[in-house]
């Protein structure tokens, strides 16, 4: 009962926390995303064995927000952690040209995923301060973001160096998930 | 919120793991907590909420408290999800740094509480920051965490240096830490065998005792531990150590005490004054006797040490006597320590309240402690002989009194003293006497006839009391029998011709009518002393008396010493040596080979230990049963062995007598691939051709399956113009006492087909040795009528050794193998891989898969040497041993086995000859 009540008062007074999964390749940035969006600052990280998780407040909106590890022994991890997420950040890095199929074939088998179904996708073309950096519209052109169709997307060119197109980013989803509501 | 204690009310519930996995994803914080407590508390509970493990984990984002509890579940979950371990490094190394100490503890020590090298790897870097932590709190954490480390993983604990971390921590300014890096040290000591691990020095050892006063008291206890094995060099500094020790004495932790008792007795020798050792004794003696109002089971240890003290100190408790009165409440157990104290503390100032008590103690109803009572008299009457008169009187007493299972004991109390103290207290004879028949018990009983035997001259009554006993001698235990044909003869010998007529009975009724082979060859040797005449029966019979020893423990002086000096431990209340307890906490990595394990030992600095046979020894591959299945290493060796391919073990057990028709096994092996291999690669020994087998060609071998379940693969061909069927099939005798298990099921095979059959087979039939290695089989089929055939049983030798049995014990073995002859033992060289030369680890495991079992190794000696024992299954009941000798340098890789078996000498050659060859296959 008081569960039930609480949840009315927290709906009420727009006190209700969503939760964002940030996922990608390893050495996208995820990490330095999530601490850029939480301190303000630049960090360079470690590799993330494991996750982050951390509160963030975009807005008035609070938001639960999960980093997982990008290396390839964790990928298969990441599903235990898709229940109940709201939206889903996929970070790229855009100077990383190479790997941009793996990273492809990574976000698809987000998208197919029946307990994401409901998530919002924003793909971060991160890393734009770098010269060789392809530009957000290569990206989307590269990953195919065309082809989805049952989701709401967008790609957002982004920099967790300097923190530019982070805070677009978060209210880009902080909007898209209120209107889904 | 509810109560947490409804946290651990059983559900038992359908969905609880998913209402749990709810509550642990939900949005709420709140939320969250309330069903990670949840889950916690299951866990406790012994619910299996493994399947959790992400759900649980995600939530280590939350506060201290959530933390706390997921990290609980971690522990205890980490090890049965190895892979899913990993997601939780991040959260780790997060936590290390946190700006609260009490995280940062939180985080080292669960990380040093999962044994997952996946853990450890990432956990070297926060231990090192741990270790320099500004916080006390984190510093000795993690000393203990390094303590860990090291039983999970030594070699990485040495190669990062965290030994010497460990060391630089001794001088930490916080007492807690330096007690805890103590603790740490002395365990990691203890575990890689290296006592100097730990730096004891005049310098160090004061720098420990400043921390004592101040750390906690279980800290204390570990640093009195550590300086309990310093020897001071001078008199002075023992002095110094015990005088800032003294004041311990007074903690109120039982164990404390007796931890400050064992550093003071060890440093007592070397003070040079008299007077200063006998303070102490005087200081000692308060803190020990206030151990006495513990609950009863704290009393109990402290009375076992105490018993260990007064014997080197036999003054400390001497002004404290009543301390060890015996109270009412008291559990036996404590009643009877401190019984076995008070003997040992009476003299002759305090007797006659001891002897008071016993008294009083003997009328208790509880017979087993008046019983005991009673003895403790007899005790302190043969330890202290101007006491004996005394006791005796108190003997006259108790007898009085007269109840049943006291008077007995007191006639075995009495045998004793009268025997200490010959012709001293006749005149308590007859007084025993006059309640002879209240005594039930048999060894009561034989206590009185022993008595009277040896009174008969002076007990008038003697003689009359014999002839009553030898009436009834029927009913008599055999001890009892041979005490009254002793005291029938001493009473002969003693009062001549009016004990002749009993002696005479007893002595007939000894050789001629008892069944006792003892007694009658007494009644023999006694018939024939007579003959040469009484003089020599009396100087046999009424032989001077060896006297009762009554030194003061019954723990010999070497052994005394050494319990002293681990006062408080357990070998100090069971009185056993120390070293057999040490086992317990001794662990090795139990996986790493012989090169590992010795590279790690060369880095602390150690002295190669050597494995001698007769040391505890434990092998990795016996643990599991089904080792052969899943160890690889052995595989494909096995394999040659076996003739088959590692499917073929992997395959479920198979059902009786299957049978495949030439067309079903076409079908069969579409279907079931690794069961064709079976069929082509595995039944392909001819054991009969088409011609002696009346157009059945007969093709097949023995293989054992998983455990020890033997079958008999054949594949019969039918090569003649009409269909076979009216199978059946019969085994000879033979010398493993293979039997069938189930009779062979009715096939048909039409012409010019094929057809594969498992015979399934026992060993509980009879062994018939005199077949030697040949398994006579017998199959009758129409239209052809009776076939015979063999099958070499040495051959297929490696079927027989049993994989279950495990290695033989050592002692059993030696003494097997000094039974057989020197020039019975066969040996051979043999190549051995250069791979597995100096891995005596993998060679055991490759081995114990084959169903030969290592009895011990010594991996130091060179050459090395192993000692390898085989048994057969079934009732044959045979062992082959053998002793491996491994090739010196890798290079030339000739080793050499020389084996011997149990077996009848006609079969021991061959099968040794073979056993031989196994060994040498596997070695390849």
């Amino acid at each position: 009962m008081g569960n039930v009540l609480s949840r009315l008062i927290a709906s009420l007074f727009g006190d209700k926390e969503i939760r964002i999964l940030i996922l990608g390749l390893d050495n996208a940035g995820k990490t330095s995303i999530l601490y850029r969006m939480k301190e303000g600052t630049f960090h360079s990280t470690v590799p993330t064995i494991g996750f982050n998780a951390e509160q963030l407040e975009i807005g008035k909106l609070k938001a639960q927000v999960w980093d997982l590890g990008g290396q390839e022994s964790i990928r298969p991890y990441w599903r235990s952690y898709y229940q109940e997420q709201e939206a889903v950040i996929f970070v790229v890095d855009s100077c990383d040209k190479d790997r941009m199929q793996v990273a492809k074939r990574e976000l698809m088998s987000i998208i197919e995923e029946e307990e994401l179904k409901n998530a919002v996708v924003c793909v971060f073309a991160n890393k734009q301060d770098m010269p060789e950096a392809l530009a957000a519209a290569e990206i989307a052109e590269a990953l195919g973001l065309s082809s989805i169709v049952d989701k709401k997307w967008t790609i957002i060119p982004t920099s967790a160096l300097r923190g530019d197109g982070l805070k677009e980013g978060f209210e880009w989803i902080s909007e898209a998930v209120q209107s889904k509501v | 919120m509810a109560p947490d204690g409804r946290m651990f009310q059983t559900g038992g519930r359908k969905g609880e793991l998913h209402d749990l996995r709810q509550g642990l994803n939900a949005t709420t914080t709140k939320e969250r907590k309330n069903a990670l407590k949840r889950t916690v508390a299951a866990m406790t509970l012994g619910r299996d909420v493994s399947s959790l493990f992400t759900d649980v984990v995600k939530n280590t984002a939350g506060d201290i408290s959530m933390k706390k509890l997921v990290y609980l579940y971690i522990i205890n979950y980490a090890q049965s999800k190895p892979d899913l371990s990993i997601l939780i490094v991040n959260t780790f190394i997060k936590d290390a740094k946190d700006h609260n100490p009490l995280i940062r503890a939180l985080a080292i020590r669960t990380m040093a509480l999962i044994p997952l090298e996946k853990i450890t790897e990432y956990l070297c870097d926060p231990l090192h920051a741990a270790l320099h932590d500004a916080d006390p709190y984190v510093r000795k954490t993690a000393a203990v965490c390094v303590a860990k480390l090291y039983d999970t993983n030594p070699t990485l604990a040495v190669s990062e240096g965290f030994i010497d971390e460990l060391r630089q921590l001794l001088a930490d300014g916080n007492p807690m830490t330096v007690s805890n890096a103590v603790a740490a040290l002395s365990e990691i000591a203890e575990a890689s065998n290296n006592p100097n691990l730990l730096p004891l020095s005049a310098q160090t050892i004061p720098r420990f005792l400043s921390a004592l006063s101040e750390c906690t008291e279980w800290g204390q206890i570990c640093i009195l531990d550590a300086i309990g094995s310093y020897t001071p060099t001078t008199s002075d500094e023992a002095d110094q150590m015990v005088e800032r020790i003294v004041p311990r004495l007074q903690h109120a932790n039982p164990a404390v005490v007796l931890a400050v008792v064992r550093v003071i007795v060890r440093l007592m020798p070397l003070l040079d004054s008299q007077e200063k050792r006998d303070f102490l004794v005087k200081k000692m003696s308060a803190p020990l006797i206030s151990l006495l109002t513990t609950p009863p089971e704290l009393q109990f240890v402290a009375l076992r040490n105490f018993s260990l003290l007064i014997t080197d100190y036999p003054h400390l408790f001497s002004n404290d006597v009543r301390a060890f009165f015996v109270s009412y409440a008291d559990p036996l157990y404590v009643k009877t320590e401190k019984l076995n104290i008070l003997v040992r503390l009476t003299d002759e100032a305090n007797a006659e309240d001891v002897l008071a008590e016993m008294v009083e103690y003997s009328g208790e109803v509880d017979a087993q402690f008046a019983q005991k009572a009673v003895a403790s008299i007899s005790q302190i009457a043969v330890r202290l002989p101007q006491l004996s008169g005394q006791c005796v009187n108190v003997f006259s007493d108790i007898l009085k009194r007269q109840m049943p299972h006291i008077t007995g004991e007191v006639a075995i109390a009495l045998k004793d003293v009268l025997r200490c103290y010959p012709r001293q207290f006749e005149e308590i004879v007859p007084q025993l006497c006059q309640y002879s028949e209240l005594i039930e018990d048999p060894n009561a009983k034989s206590a009185l006839v022993w008595i009277i035997g040896e009174h008969a001259d002076r007990l008038p009554s003697a003689v009359s009391m014999l002839n009553v006993i030898v009436d009834g001698i029927h009913e008599e235990t055999i001890n009892v029998q041979q005490q009254v044909l002793t005291a029938c003869l001493k009473a002969f010998v003693l009062c001549g011709p009016e004990a002749q007529a009993v002696t005479k009975r007893m002595i007939t009724y000894a050789t001629e009518e008892s069944e006792s082979i003892d007694l009658r060859d007494r009644g023999f040797i006694y018939q024939r002393l007579l003959e040469h005449g009484v003089e020599t029966a009396q100087k046999v019979v009424l032989s001077n008396k060896v006297g009762i020893d009554h030194s003061q423990s019954r723990i010999p002086a070497d052994l005394s010493k050494k319990l002293l000096d681990s006062l408080s431990s357990v070998a100090s209340v069971y009185h056993q040596s120390p070293h057999l307890f040490q086992g317990v906490r001794k662990r090795m990595p139990i996986t790493s080979e012989v090169d590992e394990s010795m590279a790690e030992e060369d880095l602390l600095g150690l002295e190669p230990t050597v494995e001698e046979p007769g040391e505890n020894f434990t092998h990795p591959a016996i643990t599991d049963g089904s080792s052969s299945v899943s160890k690889p290493v052995g595989d494909s060796l096995l394999d040659d062995i076996l003739g088959g391919s590692s499917d073929l073990r992997a395959l479920p057990p198979p059902s009786q007598n299957k049978i495949n028709t030439g067309r079903s096994l076409s079908l069969e092996g579409l279907l079931n691939p690794p069961n064709k291999s079976i069929h082509s690669s595995e039944a392909n020994d001819m054991l009969l051709s088409a011609e002696e087998g009346n157009g059945l060609s007969i093709h097949g071998q023995l293989v054992a399956r998983t455990t020890n379940s033997l079958f008999l693969l054949l594949k019969l061909h039918n090569v003649g113009q009409s269909p076979t069927c009216d199978f059946a099939i019969q085994l000879n005798t033979n010398c493993f006492a293979l039997k069938l298990a189930a009779p062979m099921d009715n096939i048909n095979i039409p012409p010019g087909k094929s057809a594969s059959i498992e015979v399934p087979l026992h060993v509980d039939g009879e062994a018939d040795e005199a077949k030697g290695f040949e398994l006579q089989v017998a199959i009758k089929f129409s239209p052809g009528g009776i076939v015979y055939f063999a099958v070499d049983l040495l051959k297929h030798l490696s079927v027989f050794m049993d994989r279950k049995s495990g290695p033989m014990e050592k002692p059993s073995y030696l003494e097997a193998w000094r039974k057989v002859p020197d020039y019975a033992e066969l040996s051979t060289t043999i190549n051995v891989n250069s791979d597995m030369a100096n891995a005596l680890g993998r060679i055991s495991e490759t081995f114990a898969s084959a169903g030969i079992f290592t009895v011990a190794k010594r991996a130091h000696v060179k050459p090395p040497v192993m000692y390898l024992s085989s048994r057969f299954i079934g009732p044959l009941n045979c062992v082959i041993m053998a002793e491996l000798t491994l090739p010196l340098d890798r290079g030339t890789g000739v080793g050499k086995i020389s084996s011997r078996s149990t077996l009848p000498a006609e079969m021991s050659k061959p099968a040794l000859t073979r056993f031989n060859t196994i060994c040498g296959e596997l070695l390849r």
